[in-house]
């Protein structure tokens, strides 16, 4: 008894091509949350999960990411191989492996489960997205299909629970003896063997249907016009200024009431506590920087909600192939426009898929410029500078003015980028001439509304954890440099001045006089390192006790008096370019394996920081 | 009385966040020491972590020991052996 719980558990793995649904399989089979999305190249990480099933079996399922073929040609596809033929340190290969397959496309499809079948694993196909097949009209015989291969084949609907359920009674009574060490050897397939593999899969298709229909479908309507070589681009750059529009736009009331609960709740406890230590770091250290920050969670919200549209829709790869030809005459591949876009949520998901990359040089100069784009981690720095200098005002015929302005934001990161870019190019040389794109187009479909609510909840949760955690610690941290030591007698400036942080302000203040910062910014800058909206908790604190007032929910305004529009410029192109996120140099220097490229980055993005700010300042001064 | 129960409560918020930012943002062997120290490893090991950095700002949760780091150097990126 003691035995068999002690024995490891079968390891399944999820395999398939790229975008066959293999993470909405895995979600399901083990409960987790794993993004999900509308195009190749969302999974670039091995994810473990278990699944107990009905009689009461415990299994490990891995969620691989998606493979062409077993010879690897980038870094995501060489995890899937290393994990399936057992070569990952530590780990033995799968018992069992279910090829996910995409049932409207099983052409493409069944040439990996010839490979997986030559690999000699235990296998069971799911044929995926069986209810879109249908509405296709694409018609397959599961039976048939599953007699042609001699394994086992279950129809399955992987973004629907009872979708499933044929998968999970398979999974049930499959017996899976635990395998040790590698699986049986594998020779990369030569011209001969792929050619040999496409006959057999024709002649398969032939038999059991699902070659497909050659008709023009939807999906192909809305192509015509969304790839349209002047449409098209009118159309991209019309959905993205309509999103940063709708973030000021949206956002509003509900900023209003969070402002409002904060301001009543910082009235009610100044008006409950006496005046004390404890006293000053409630109200003047966490309530000051929380609330700041707190402000901006629904123009975040705002934000994530078109981009997870966007990627679940099947617009995002139209895009990647729209910019291939400016990306191109920069030194990118089309295949860099993912990762970029993922950069707009956060650099650190964008730096890892690059993995999908195969060219090492497209891969590493994509790295080099996603901090670049506008993290959402910049947002509430952007909108509180907006909101205090920018009149809320309508231009051009119905144009929110604030909503322009962070538009033209999020333009000046992705020239930096493509700047930087072309600056690579010309320093670097381009390797291996040029390389087309390709690029899977999936088919368009209405975004699933319970990945929406996910993907939401989860940025929500992301920012309230980081909120409650780090940046509350921060702003402890940074209370406590702010108030000690205390005055000397006598002293008339406020107590900050007196403070290590205000010693450091005023140090930093030197460093930052020519680009306009004070020395309140200057202080804020350095916890801003660990992560950029720590910035806008940190000036929360330092006015606050500046001030000797409740700032939490009146920041806007405080700075607004006390800064002028060159220094708030200023700022604004300081977060444009510097690398203020510790997390995004660690994850560089995991993906390249050395110090030596974080170190470059951090070094070229500060200087581009400095000078931008610089510039910006000069330029705004004189003009003023 | 009420004084010195103040100092101690914003001296225990002030160590615990002091702790938490060394533990968060320090290098990942100071991390391990500190998890060995409050004899937290095996509780942490099966923890879903941040698929990266651990910013905890990306979303792409990945449930895997730190140990399972990817580790491909950039020239060997996209050649087969």
């Amino acid at each position: 008894m003691d035995a068999a719980r002690s024995a490891p558990l079968p390891l399944i793995a999820l395999v398939g091509n790229p975008n066959c649904g293999k993470t909405a399989l895995f979600n399901i089979l083990t409960g987790s949350r794993q993004k999900v999305a509308n195009y190749a190249g969302v999974t670039v990480e091995r994810k473990e999960g278990s699944h107990l099933t009905s009689s009461g079996r415990r299994i490990r399922v891995l969620d691989l990411p998606g493979a062409y073929s077993l010879d690897p040609l980038t870094p995501d596809e060489q995890i899937t191989t290393d994990v399936l033929f057992g070569r990952r340190a530590g780990e033995t290969a799968p018992d069992f492996v279910v090829c996910v397959t995409d049932a409207t496309n099983l052409r493409q499809n069944l040439r990996l489960v010839l490979s997986l079948k030559r690999l000699g694993l235990p296998m069971v196909v799911a044929l995926n997205m069986t209810d879109m097949a249908r509405r296709k009209g694409i018609v397959i015989d599961a039976d048939r299909l599953a007699s042609e291969l001699g394994v086992p084949v279950v129809e399955t609907v992987g973004v629907k629970t009872h979708g499933v359920r044929e998968l999970i009674q398979v999974l049930d009574v499959t017996p899976m003896p635990r395998r040790c060490g590698t699986t049986g050897s594998w020779q990369p397939l030569s011209a001969a063997d792929i050619e040999l593999d496409q006959s057999e899969v024709r002649r398969i298709l032939g038999v059991v249907g699902g070659a497909g229909l050659d008709g023009v479908t939807f999906s192909d309507r809305l192509d015509a016009l969304v790839l349209h070589p002047f449409l098209g681009p009118a159309i991209l750059a019309l959905i993205l200024f309509l999103v940063f529009q709708a973030v000021f736009a949206w956002a509003q009331w509900p900023m209003d009431a969070i402002k409002l609960g904060v301001a009543s709740f910082g009235d009610w406890l100044g008006a409950a506590l006496p005046q004390s230590l404890l006293r000053g770091l409630l109200i003047d250290g966490i309530l000051a920087g929380i609330g700041s920050v707190l402000v901006f969670l629904p123009q975040i919200i705002i934000l994530f909600f078109f981009i997870l549209i966007l990627e679940d829709s099947g617009y995002l790869p139209r895009a990647a192939f729209l910019l291939d030809r400016v990306m191109g005459s920069v030194g990118l591949s089309g295949r860099a426009f993912i990762p970029l876009l993922s950069s707009f949520a956060c650099a650190i998901p964008g730096i890892m898929a690059t993995r999908t990359i195969q060219n090492p040089r497209d891969r590493l100069a994509t790295i080099m410029i996603a901090p670049l784009m506008t993290c959402s981690a910049r947002l509430p720095v952007y909108a509180l500078i907006i909101g205090a200098f920018i009149p809320r005002r309508v231009v051009w015929g119905g144009l929110e003015l604030q909503g322009v302005v962070l538009f033209a934001l999020y333009i000046a990161g992705v020239a930096g980028a493509m700047a930087v870019a072309f600056v690579l190019k010309l320093t670097t040389g381009k390797s291996g001439g040029l390389q087309a794109l390709m690029l899977e187009l999936p088919a368009y479909h209405w975004p699933n509304l319970r990945n929406l609510g996910i993907g939401l909840w989860q940025r929500v949760e992301i920012f309230l954890s980081r909120v409650a955690t780090i940046i509350l610690a921060l702003m402890v941290i940074l209370w406590a440099l702010s108030t000690f030591p205390a005055p000397p007698p006598g002293a008339t400036g406020p107590a900050i001045q007196y403070s290590i942080a205000g010693h450091l302000g005023a140090w930093l203040a030197v460093l930052f006089k020519p680009i306009g910062f004070n020395w309140q910014i200057s202080i804020a800058l350095v916890p801003g390192l660990a992560a950029r909206e720590v910035a806008v908790g940190a000036l929360g604190t330092v006015y606050a006790l500046s001030a000797g007032n409740d700032v939490s929910s009146a920041l806007t305004p405080l700075i607004a008096q006390s800064w002028s529009l060159p220094t708030a410029l200023s700022l604004l192109a300081w977060y444009v370019f510097a690398p203020q996120c510790l997390s995004t140099l660690a994850t560089v220097k995991r993906e390249t394996n050395s110090w030596r490229y974080p170190i470059i980055m951090a070094a070229y993005l500060f200087a581009l920081a400095y000078l931008g700010s610089w510039i910006t300042f000069r330029v705004a001064t004189a003009l003023a | 009385m009420n004084s010195l129960l103040d100092n101690f409560l914003v001296g225990v918020v002030l160590l615990a966040s002091i702790g938490y930012a060394l533990y968060k943002l320090g290098p990942r062997n100071l991390r391990r020491h500190i998890l060995t120290l409050l004899k937290l490893k095996s509780a942490a090991a099966g923890k879903v972590q941040g698929a990266c950095g651990e910013c905890d700002s990306c979303g792409a949760a990945a449930a895997q020991p730190a140990s399972s780091d990817i580790r491909i150097p950039v020239a060997k990126i996209g050649r087969r052996d």
